[in-house]
């Protein structure tokens, strides 16, 4: 069991700002180094420091894990599941890797052994109503936030759709806006592997959207490639 | 040719629509994407779909007066680092069963060591002889009527719920007397 060190001894190493100050959303890259000597503290027992990771990430790991279940809920319970499997695997992180890559894997991981037992989705479109179906709410540079909020609620609806893999990666990428690199590192492939695969999920999504288009009586842009021919080529 | 060139550049064409492809492989699929007037449209509906994306992107899942997820998990630590009280019958199981192996090897070593007697005499039965009396029993009867001195000749007749009595009877005759099995 870890022994809490003493208070004094963290203090003199390190002032640690209020939990409320810092909860950067940016990129993961930002605060590696801090990390790295966060996560040295926590082993040695100071909860101060691991509070201070907790800051840092929660927002954005749940973010990710609500994009991926759909459950703010559920997203919450997997977000505790993983600090709390973080914590107790801090004497197995290696630190000269980045903390934020390891979080969002057994993040990603727990969700997506989540997912894996969930039934599937129901296959009946969700209502969207004539106005966003009518209309590119999209080409706008910054659209209504109810248009925004449909279109966000169909494109959850067209995700759940894809398999696991391209969900992820989409998710990752052009939703939460991780790198490639960064998005390797949470699945735990090449960078290779990652950017063909968001391509994949990329054609997939828009063939689902198109279709929900032609649904709608919008004429389609051209005939969908098969997923297939994708495949085969790469 | 033609054919082969678009399956190549519709690999790469999601990649091109999100800003991920780069250098000579950029130019060679902008080139192609010129003269090409599928993978031109194919482009632009991937174009699209990103930026679906990307405003889907901008709505924000999460409730932002969500609470912090710390205080559970400080709790959690907390309790983690408290020491489990063992229940009564764990803590004392252990003692338990030492003291009752310790008296099953001791009665069972006093079993085995225990001293078996050198000679134990042997028990023999021997049938005693057993005397039957002939002379006619004198049965005293009660009643009223009858005399003490006219003896009644005829024994008895057993009760079998009667205890039975002793066999040996001494008559005053020994010459009466002899030896039955």
């Amino acid at each position: 069991m870890r022994t809490p060190k003493n208070r004094d001894e963290t203090d003199d190493a390190e002032v640690i700002p209020p939990l409320t100050l810092a909860i950067p959303d940016g990129p993961l890259r930002r605060d590696e180094t801090g990390d790295a000597r966060l996560v040295e503290r926590a082993r040695n027992g100071d909860d101060d420091a691991f509070a201070l990771l907790v800051a840092r990430y929660e927002r954005k790991l749940l973010r990710v894990l609500t994009r991926m279940v759909h459950d703010e809920e559920l997203a919450r319970d997997l977000s505790q599941e993983t600090f709390w499997k973080v914590y107790n695997r801090l004497d197995r992180f290696d630190t000269s890797r980045r903390f934020g890559p390891w979080l969002f894997r057994v993040g990603v991981n727990l969700a997506l052994d989540g997912l894996r037992k969930k039934p599937p989705p129901a296959t009946t479109s969700i209502n969207v109503r004539s106005e966003t179906s009518g209309r590119r709410g999209f080409d706008l540079p910054d659209p209504d936030p109810r248009i925004r909020e449909e279109i966000a609620q169909e494109v959850r609806f067209l995700l759940e759709k894809l398999p696991l893999p391209y969900r992820t990666i989409l998710v990752l990428r052009d939703l939460e806006g991780f790198s490639s690199a960064e998005v390797a590192a949470i699945v735990k492939r090449r960078e290779a592997t990652v950017r063909w695969r968001l391509a994949k999920a990329r054609e997939l999504f828009r063939e689902h959207w198109e279709r929900r288009d032609s649904a709608a009586g919008r004429p389609n842009v051209e005939e969908t490639p098969a997923l297939e021919e994708v495949d085969d080529a790469s | 040719m033609r054919r082969n060139g678009c399956k190549s550049a519709r690999l790469r064409l999601p990649l091109l629509a999100g800003g991920e492809l780069l250098g000579s492989e950029r130019r060679e699929i902008e080139r192609h994407v010129i003269g090409c007037n599928d993978c031109r449209h194919r482009l632009e509906s991937l174009r699209n779909a990103l930026r679906v994306l990307n405003v889907a992107a901008q709505s924000v899942p999460v409730r932002p007066d969500a609470p912090s997820l710390w205080p559970e998990l400080s709790r959690q630590m907390r309790e983690s680092r408290r020491p489990v009280p063992t229940p009564w019958a764990s803590r004392f199981a252990w003692p338990i069963t030492g003291l009752a192996a310790t008296l099953v090897l001791a009665v069972g070593t006093m079993l085995i060591t225990r001293p078996t007697p050198a000679h134990r005499p042997e028990t023999t039965v021997t049938e005693k002889p057993q005397v039957v009396v002939n002379t006619p029993q004198v049965v005293q009867n009660d009643s009223s009527e009858e005399s003490d001195d006219s003896p009644d000749l005829e024994p008895p007749r057993r009760d079998s719920s009667q205890r039975p009595r002793p066999l040996t009877r001494f008559s005053s005759d020994p010459a009466d007397t002899q030896l039955t099995h």
